[in-house]
């Protein structure tokens, strides 16, 4: 095969392919944590509305303690030292549920402050 | 464990330092903090060792071998695969011995560097990247530099932003690096030579300098700035040094990681920061630490790098022998469909779609004739656009 060919065929599949993945990333739902159902969703992203009842900052570490239903458990790695969050704010959290010491806890990858 | 960590593509050592955060409550009650800390370090060094070991024969790189992965599967192709290695773990080890020997002069640089720079990081990678475009020697091969990066980053962009995408960098990498080359040399009918385990590497003795102290400070500049990665460090230093030959850009390319574990520690003991998962975890267990504690854990790594250096040329030995034993075209077929196989398991169906598109990206380099570091681009965009932005 020519080389302009090749080239020709990398270049098309690139661009298609770079666009269905873009597609793709927008019709991937997150579905909204459900904290009744403790350890089923354990590694799925979920997404989290609440009101910021407690911070604990570590440094690289946040903790934070958002009021559901019952209080969750968000952690948040982070280099940022001007985190602006308080008690109070509503956030939208997404991240990944894991289980910590028999407890579910989400790893935020994204805070929104909703309000 | 690292030796595993590091031999297995797609299981990073990150990952097994969060599985034992969450079983450190269970190894607490047969051990202490510390020696759950120590252990940690010692997989996390001896990962920074072995991990080459996959890239060069498998041809899939992590973030941290990313680089490495062409000139080390050139050397393969030249019945060099086992020197390559060799050449990474000696600028694993000597980059090791000299970061801990200048480590009493870094406690007091390193807060000093990071209040000056902290701002900056993303002008400092923008320049990298207009760099590496003007740099090469045509109008037509700068065109398709650009190209590169743009389609690079913008997969980097998609990716990093995929909701449940898990280990997003396996088929980025693999497909950007490894699949793409695995596949060039499929279609040029490669075959490889039989595998010589030579002794003795010679470097020049300036090459060899210059690899050693870029190394040292491009693995500082990861410890020191949130979001850089040994990658971007490795492109970095890459423009720094200039023009070296191949064997001392593998010293350059194998101590990078190794410099940056050893200066998360201090950066953590310095400015109670953690920069990479394994040092969060030793700070999750143990909040901070004193100089005592660095002290020991630098021994630790000190030993760990010494097994290390061991086990990686032991097993890269056997590989080597393996690897005569083979049919290459055979060989990539299997490594290609291996690497399938692990990016389904870890990343699924849209991971696999990730891989075939990184795929045709990483084949556009070869065949246009610039240079494969473009495509680290995938890396450097998305970390310049949140700190730009």
């Amino acid at each position: 095969m020519k080389e302009s060919t090749l080239l020709k065929i990398a270049l098309i599949c690139s661009l298609v392919g770079l666009v269905a993945l873009y597609f793709i990333s927008t019709k991937i739902e997150i579905k909204d944590y459900k904290p009744n159902i403790l350890n089923k969703n354990v590694g799925d992203d979920v997404k989290l509305n609440g009101v910021v009842t407690k911070i604990t900052d570590r440094g690289s570490v946040v903790f934070i303690e958002v009021n559901q239903q019952n209080p969750v458990n968000v952690v948040l790695f982070t280099d940022d030292d001007n985190l602006k969050l308080k008690s109070g704010d509503s956030i939208e959290v997404t991240g990944e549920v894991q289980e910590y010491k028999g407890k579910n806890e989400i790893i935020a990858q994204k805070i929104r402050v909703t309000g | 464990m690292g030796v595993v960590t590091g031999l297995t593509p797609g299981l990073h050592i990150n990952l097994v330092a969060l599985i034992l955060l969450s079983i450190s409550p269970f190894l607490l009650g047969y051990t202490n903090v510390i020696a759950v800390a120590s252990f940690i370090i010692a997989m996390s060094i001896t990962h920074t060792f072995t991990d080459f070991i996959s890239a060069t024969y498998l041809g899939a790189p992590a973030d941290d071998t990313a680089l490495a992965v062409l000139p080390a599967h050139r050397m393969l192709l030249e019945g060099m695969g086992y020197e390559a290695v060799k050449l990474t773990v000696i600028g694993s080890l000597l980059c090791l011995i000299l970061t801990i020997i200048l480590s009493p002069l870094l406690i007091f640089i390193v807060p000093i560097i990071f209040d000056y720079l902290k701002d900056y990081i993303g002008w400092i990678l923008l320049a990298v990247v207009v760099f590496m475009i003007l740099r090469e020697e045509s109008i037509n091969k700068k065109f398709w530099a650009f190209a590169i990066v743009a389609l690079s980053g913008i997969l980097g962009l998609i990716v990093f932003n995929m909701p449940n995408l898990k280990d997003p960098l396996l088929p980025m990498l693999s497909g950007l690096f490894g699949v793409s080359v695995l596949l060039l040399s499929l279609t040029q009918k490669t075959s490889l030579p039989v595998q010589r385990t030579t002794e003795m590497v010679k470097v020049k003795a300036k090459d060899m300098a210059k690899a050693l102290s870029s190394g040292v400070f491009s693995g500082s500049l990861v410890s020191i700035f949130p979001g850089l990665g040994p990658a971007q460090a490795a492109v970095i230093a890459g423009q720094v040094v200039g023009k070296i030959e191949v064997f001392a850009y593998l010293v350059l390319v194998g101590g990078i990681n190794t410099v940056s574990m050893i200066l998360s520690l201090i950066t953590l003991f310095t400015i109670s920061k953690a920069r990479n998962g394994s040092i969060i975890v030793v700070q999750q267990l143990l909040q901070n630490i004193n100089l005592n504690v660095l002290v020991l854990f630098m021994s630790v790594a000190l030993i760990a790098g010494g097994i290390a250096t061991f086990f990686t040329l032991y097993t890269s030995k056997v590989f080597s022998s393996i690897m005569n034993k083979l049919n290459y075209s055979m060989l990539s077929i299997f490594i290609i469909a291996f690497i399938g196989l692990m990016v389904l398991y870890f990343s699924g169906l849209v991971g696999l779609l990730i891989l075939v598109v990184a795929t045709f990206i990483g084949l556009i380099p070869n065949i246009v004739d610039v240079s494969r570091s473009n495509s680290m681009a995938c890396l450097l965009i998305p970390i310049i656009l949140v700190n730009v932005l």
